[in-house]
């Protein structure tokens, strides 16, 4: 099979080239240049140093290599969402976006367009019968953020390291001697190499975001420089000290006020999500594993009906975050995912 | 596999390797040394020296050599305010700042009437391409330089794409101009600025190589290689009427080019998916300049034209180019550019 393979200059792709290649398939690699992020402070995701990193992997593996400039889209699907998510108080995931939009869209079509009948990423999922499932390895699943993967795209994509652990995967890449062997995890928001979104938003929106800590009766606590600064459930960084620890309840950008309340107030009931991409939508009666972030456990419990339904936990979870994702899953299965519009208050439970 | 990007380089004319190469493992000697290991080498730079100079009909004490086209260009516009046209390579926008440009008409011209407009009395040069580099597009130099000329200002003329391709006569008019020869089967790693009047200022001082404006040891082989180009007969370019018409039969555009060697075209999809499309089946094709990444960027030259950056294609031939390898250019096209429509469009 001709296999375009998304190299991104890590590890893990270039052993997804590696692996495809051995396996006597016709390996195109291509690398997608989604910013200009100063190649001075590259080292984090898709900067100049990775571009090279993916061109020597392709050299070493004997494949040909191309660098798409995908600058425009990506600053249209992920940077201005980005953007738009912090500034409406809310807490993005442009990973999602970026996976939705630029590779499982225009990267695949980009994939058709060279004969391939499959693209190929270095992501820890598998895929059976066409459908998506958790990684073998379930400390790197990133099933999380494969949800808005469309069903048809799903057929033409490959995850060839759904099956290996990490260290498996490294141990391949020392076997095929790649220069990228050894790099470290990319984890941050790769267009932001010094990690301070809120300065970027700010210099991006350009609005005063400065305002109050307020408790849950509106009682000024202290301040803020930035509203967008906060999200749900962190603690650090709010200059309050009071009797019990507190935690950012939720934010109000039209106020510019970050609420917060004690670690009990965080718990929620349930969630509305709306843009939802299904797989296969559960009946309500159905009882599904459901995630609201990458890490930590996930919660179980129903979803209801309607474009933007009401998912009710099992068990109340915590720091139900709106703008992030939720994927909700029958058993190692993805079912479907989308994105959380607000957090349902305990009084209703 | 078939090259047909000759206009970001082209592969050595083996005559022209036969009188570089001995400069660089026989006579290796620093041609700026006192002793008789400089002998040959300053000689073969003098000879070099005046065939370029011939070619544009200036003195051999006018030729800089430098490293790069780009070194000359910059070396050119070094301490002066540029107006430089929006078709420029990007290296005379490097060196020439951020001042307005002299806009091209969507033939890819500049107008006399827009330079006049814009020449205002703070402007010590006027920079205009003879030829681009992506569409082949002539200017009416002689035109530009009346105008340059009548308000007494100095006219730079990047030629670096006439070299090998076209008669140099209408570089005459030019107070600087700007070569190379990679591109036409010289070797990379010189270009030349030829300052028939106006002077320079040194970009790189304290070595008096090049009459003090060009500090740094002379790098021969392709200074002699340079020479040895511009020297030989214009090679014959195989005819491109087939291949526009295999463009247009494929839904494509063929953009007004000038050069007999280029042949630019918009399609209806990314040319970037193109130009990988054909690279997979041996071809070599470009759209214009890359980053560093190695990303095709935006093409500033058809954004000028009206134009949509990104749709361009660029064939180039050179001296060794048949009408085979436009052929499977041709053969090429027609599989990838359904294709690409069908997954792209």
């Amino acid at each position: 099979m001709r296999i375009v393979v998304a190299m991104s200059g890590g590890v893990d792709s270039s052993v997804t080239a590696g692996l495809l290649a051995e396996q006597g398939h016709e390996v195109i690699g291509v690398h997608m240049k989604p910013h200009d992020a100063d190649p001075e402070q590259a080292g984090h995701c898709c900067g100049l140093d990775d571009a090279l990193d993916a061109r020597r992997v392709a050299d070493r593996l004997g494949v040909p290599f191309h660098v798409i400039d995908l600058r425009e889209a990506f600053r249209k699907a992920v940077v201005q969402d980005l953007i738009d998510t912090y500034v409406a108080g809310e807490t993005p995931n442009p990973c999602v976006q970026c996976n939705g939009v630029l590779k499982f869209r225009v990267l695949l079509a980009r994939a058709m367009a060279l004969g391939a009948s499959h693209l190929a990423t270095g992501h820890y999922a598998r895929i059976r019968e066409g459908r998506l499932l958790l990684a073998r390895d379930a400390h790197k699943d990133q099933t999380y953020f494969l949800f808005p993967i469309a069903l048809g795209a799903l057929q033409k994509t490959l995850f060839p390291l759904g099956e290996l652990t990490k260290s498996e995967v490294r141990v391949h890449a020392r076997r095929f001697g790649l220069v990228t062997a050894e790099k470290a995890e990319s984890q941050e928001i790769c267009f932001l190499p010094d990690h301070d979104h809120a300065r970027f938003i700010q210099r991006e929106d350009g609005r005063d975001a400065a305002g109050e800590v307020v408790d849950q009766q509106g009682r000024a606590l202290g301040r803020h420089d930035a509203y967008y600064r906060y999200t749900v459930g962190q603690r650090r960084g709010l200059g309050v000290s009071a009797a019990e620890p507190l935690y950012v309840h939720h934010v109000e950008p039209d106020t510019r006020r970050v609420v917060v309340a004690g670690r009990r107030h965080l718990l929620s009931p349930g969630l509305v999500a709306d843009r939802w991409t299904w797989h296969e939508r559960p009946s309500p009666q159905e009882r599904v594993t459901v995630r609201i972030r990458h890490n930590g456990r996930p919660v179980e419990g129903h979803v209801g009906a309607g474009q933007a339904p009401v998912i009710r936990f099992a068990e109340p979870a915590w720091a139900v975050a709106p703008g992030q994702a939720v994927v909700v899953y029958r058993g190692e299965m993805v079912l479907g995912g989308g994105w959380i519009r607000s957090s349902l208050p305990a009084e209703v439970a | 596999m078939v090259y047909l990007d000759h206009n970001a380089t082209s592969p050595p004319r083996p005559e022209v390797l036969e009188q570089a190469l001995p400069y660089v493992h026989q006579h290796w000697g620093n041609p700026s040394s006192t002793h008789s290991a400089a002998r040959e080498p300053a000689r073969a730079l003098d000879t070099a020296r005046a065939r370029v100079a011939a070619y544009v009909g200036a003195r051999p004490r006018d030729v800089v050599f430098t490293a790069s086209a780009t070194e000359a260009n910059h070396l050119a516009l070094h301490g002066r305010r540029a107006l430089v046209s929006a078709v420029e390579h990007v290296s005379v926008f490097g060196a020439a700042g951020t001042w307005p440009r002299i806009p091209v008409r969507p033939s890819g011209r500049v107008s006399a009437a827009d330079l006049a407009e814009l020449l205002d009395p703070s402007i010590d040069i006027v920079s205009v391409q003879a030829a681009n580099n992506e569409t082949g597009v002539l200017q009416d130099l002689a035109g530009l330089a009346e105008v340059v000329h009548a308000a007494g200002r100095l006219l730079h003329v990047d030629a670096v794409q006439v070299v090998g391709r076209l008669a140099p006569s209408e570089l005459e008019v030019a107070d600087l101009v700007t070569l190379s020869a990679h591109k036409a089967g010289g070797l990379k790693g010189a270009g030349a600025l030829v300052v028939r009047r106006g002077g320079v200022q040194p970009l790189l001082s304290g070595g008096s190589q090049e009459r003090g404006r060009r500090a740094g040891t002379v790098d021969v082989a392709p200074c002699v290689a340079l020479g040895v180009v511009v020297g030989l007969p214009l090679p014959r370019f195989p005819e491109l009427g087939g291949l526009a018409r295999t463009v247009v039969a494929l839904g494509g555009r063929v953009t007004a080019g000038g050069l007999p060697n280029t042949l630019h075209a918009c399609f209806d999809v990314p040319g970037d998916a193109i130009v990988m499309g054909l690279d997979l089946l041996g071809v070599c094709v470009s759209q214009g300049s890359a980053c560093s990444s190695g990303a095709s960027e935006p093409s500033h030259v058809l954004a000028a034209m009206g134009l949509d950056p990104r749709s361009g294609l660029r064939v180039s031939t050179g001296w060794n180019t048949t009408t085979a390898d436009l052929d499977a250019l041709a053969d090429a096209l027609h599989q990838v550019v359904p294709r690409t429509r069908e997954a792209l469009g």
